[in-house]
């Protein structure tokens, strides 16, 4: 298995990060199970066509792990998670998309550190439904508008 | 738009994580929750961008080779398409097909393009089913990568066109005046001769001096030269009868019919035979090629035509002449006999009906092309070789033509002839030679 130097360090920075929840962790024996998890999947998993989702999702999962011991570190965590989920996806590593890495990495930190602000969770979760149910609207919106430009004009 | 299977997996994440945090009151999930979410806001964000620099990017060039066709012909069309993609998406460009025609060869749709500038043509041919002013609608670009995927339909007027003509192909033919059917002359200098002395001429500058019969001569104290008869050469015409796309057929007799004509065609053009071949489909004209000996022209016809066609015609709608004054004749014993007002009247009326058809001259026109290739052609022997599924009026209809032409006709057919079934459904044939393919 060749592995790329992206890989490597996606995968050294993941290690590290559960190692240093392991330290911190008072259920110290959770981490290294997920992280071993998450290795196993990585490297003996065949079918490439699902190992990205299934790398995400326990990835993901790991990162709720983390959440409860450390925001920063699950934020830590996360970026190698989603870096080697789109790696695996074939997406082209060009200047672009490292760029749109770097965007995407630095709103989900913001995102952890706005989660760690809050206490409860109820009216978040209804503004976020409420901005999902707008953002798909206008997703909708756009792209029906986009098309229109193509059809038959109306004379 | 259309969300693939990772997305929507990610989608299920999503609200799972969501609904656990509003029930377990866990800012984690939510945060975890949430960072998927953006993912997917991210990721559409993304490919809308690079969509619209495909779609901004396409120019579309489509041109046809006529612009003017009769229904049932064949017309080229190219489309010669620019675009540049940008890297980690697919696209596929297919040209829409306008309504009643169909694509006989080639494909109209490109493969998966990947990122890069593109310059692609696409060739195709097709087939006008029904007559009138086609305009060609435009085409759909498919644009896709790992999260997305959607369809543009591109109909706006800069990629719509160009329009084409298709004018009808009547079934019946218009009556024409006795001085058209005269023939014309020609100026055909047949360079095969015959061995008969046609007549005696005066030598003139630039005769073949071989020619100069000296007998003659020396009696008459003049050069005199010899004039042969012409000799014409009467090739064979083979008729493929191509089966009918929407009816169903043995594929696998089909391709034995197309191997018994390839082997046959390949072995006459190998001994040097001139051939002359006419592709129907039921009583529709596809193709004619007259006295052929090139292998190539062969290989390609072969290639290109032997496949299923559209028919636009079908010749079991009108009964032949020949029925039409045997009716005739029975309506007319039926009124002699006598017996019910009524009844009589009903058959004055048939028969009434039937004479003005007989009148009206209203010959087919696949029947009046059969007869001008015959003329043109001069066959020695026609071999018809079909499947004898469905209907089979048009076989009838040549082979009446070429019994009154006095021209030697075999029906070559892949079914078994020998078993009662066949000349139970095709009694017609009976009396016609028929040989089976083996």
């Amino acid at each position: 298995m060749i592995i790329s130097f992206i890989e490597k360090l996606y995968l050294c920075l993941f290690i590290v990060g559960m190692v240093a929840l392991t330290y911190y962790s008072p259920i110290w024996y959770v981490h290294p199970l997920i992280m071993g998890t998450f290795l196993c999947i990585w490297f003996y998993y065949t079918r490439k066509s699902e190992k990205g989702i299934v790398l995400l999702l326990c990835g993901e999962f790991s990162c709720v792990a983390a959440w409860f011991v450390s925001p920063f570190l699950a934020w830590v965590i996360q970026i190698p998670v989603i870096g080697l989920f789109l790696l695996i996806l074939d997406i082209p590593h060009n200047k672009k998309e490292k760029l749109y890495s770097i965007i995407l990495f630095g709103v989900l930190g913001v995102i952890t550190v706005l989660s760690d602000q809050i206490n409860h969770t109820v009216i978040p979760v209804i503004l976020i439904l409420i901005a999902s149910v707008l953002v798909i609207l206008g997703i909708v919106v756009t792209e029906f508008r986009f098309k229109k430009q193509f059809r038959v004009e109306k004379i | 738009m259309r969300v693939k299977r990772c997305t929507r997996v990610i989608i299920a994440a999503f609200l799972l994580l969501l609904i656990s945090s509003f029930f377990l009151d866990k800012p984690g999930l939510l945060a975890v929750s949430l960072s998927l979410w953006i993912l997917i806001i991210w990721r559409y964000i993304i490919f809308f961008k690079r969509l619209k620099l495909v779609v901004n990017s396409i120019t579309i060039n489509r041109n046809t080779d006529k612009s003017l066709i009769r229904q049932g012909m064949i017309c080229t069309v190219t489309t010669r398409i620019s675009l540049t993609i940008e890297e980690g998406i697919a696209v596929i460009y297919s040209d829409l097909t306008p309504a009643g025609v169909q694509i006989e060869d080639g494909l109209n749709q490109t493969d998966p393009l990947f990122s890069g500038v593109h310059e692609l043509t696409l060739k195709y041919s097709i087939s006008a089913i029904t007559h009138g002013n086609i305009t060609f609608p435009g085409g759909n670009l498919t644009v896709q990568d790992q999260f997305f995927e959607t369809t543009i339909q591109l109909l706006s007027s800069g990629y719509i066109g160009p329009a084409l003509l298709v004018q009808p192909a009547p079934f019946f033919e218009k009556k024409k005046s006795d001085l058209q059917s005269q023939g014309v002359e020609t100026n055909k200098f047949l360079v095969q001769r015959g061995n008969t002395i046609k007549t005696y001429r005066k030598y003139l500058q630039d005769d073949d001096s071989r020619l100069i019969d000296w007998k003659v001569s020396a009696k008459r104290d003049e050069l005199y030269v010899r004039e042969f008869t012409s000799l014409e050469s009467n090739p064979p015409l083979l008729i493929i009868d191509l089966p009918d796309v929407d009816q169903d057929y043995s594929e696998e007799n089909f391709s034995k019919l197309v191997r018994t004509i390839s082997t046959k065609i390949e072995t006459e053009v190998r001994e040097g035979t001139v051939l002359s071949l006419l592709i129907i489909s039921g009583p529709n004209i596809i193709t004619f090629l007259s006295h052929e000996y090139y292998p190539n022209s062969w290989m390609t016809i072969i290639r290109e035509q032997f496949h299923p066609r559209i028919r636009l015609h079908h010749l079991y709608r009108t009964k032949q002449r020949i029925e039409l004054r045997k009716m005739v004749k029975d309506v007319q014993n039926q009124n002699e006999k006598g017996g019910n007002n009524s009844i009589l009247k009903h058959y004055s009326l048939i028969s009434t009906i039937y004479k003005n058809h007989l009148l009206d001259n209203g010959k087919n026109r696949f029947s009046s092309q059969i007869s001008r290739i015959f003329i043109t052609v001069r066959p020695g022997i026609i071999s018809l070789y079909s499947l004898c599924e469905g209907d089979i009026s048009h076989i009838k209809e040549i082979a009446h033509l070429a019994r009154f032409d006095k021209i030697r006709f075999i029906l070559q057919t892949t079914q078994m002839i020998r078993s009662h079934d066949f000349y139970g459904q095709y009694s017609s044939l009976r009396t016609e030679t028929i040989e089976e393919i083996p």
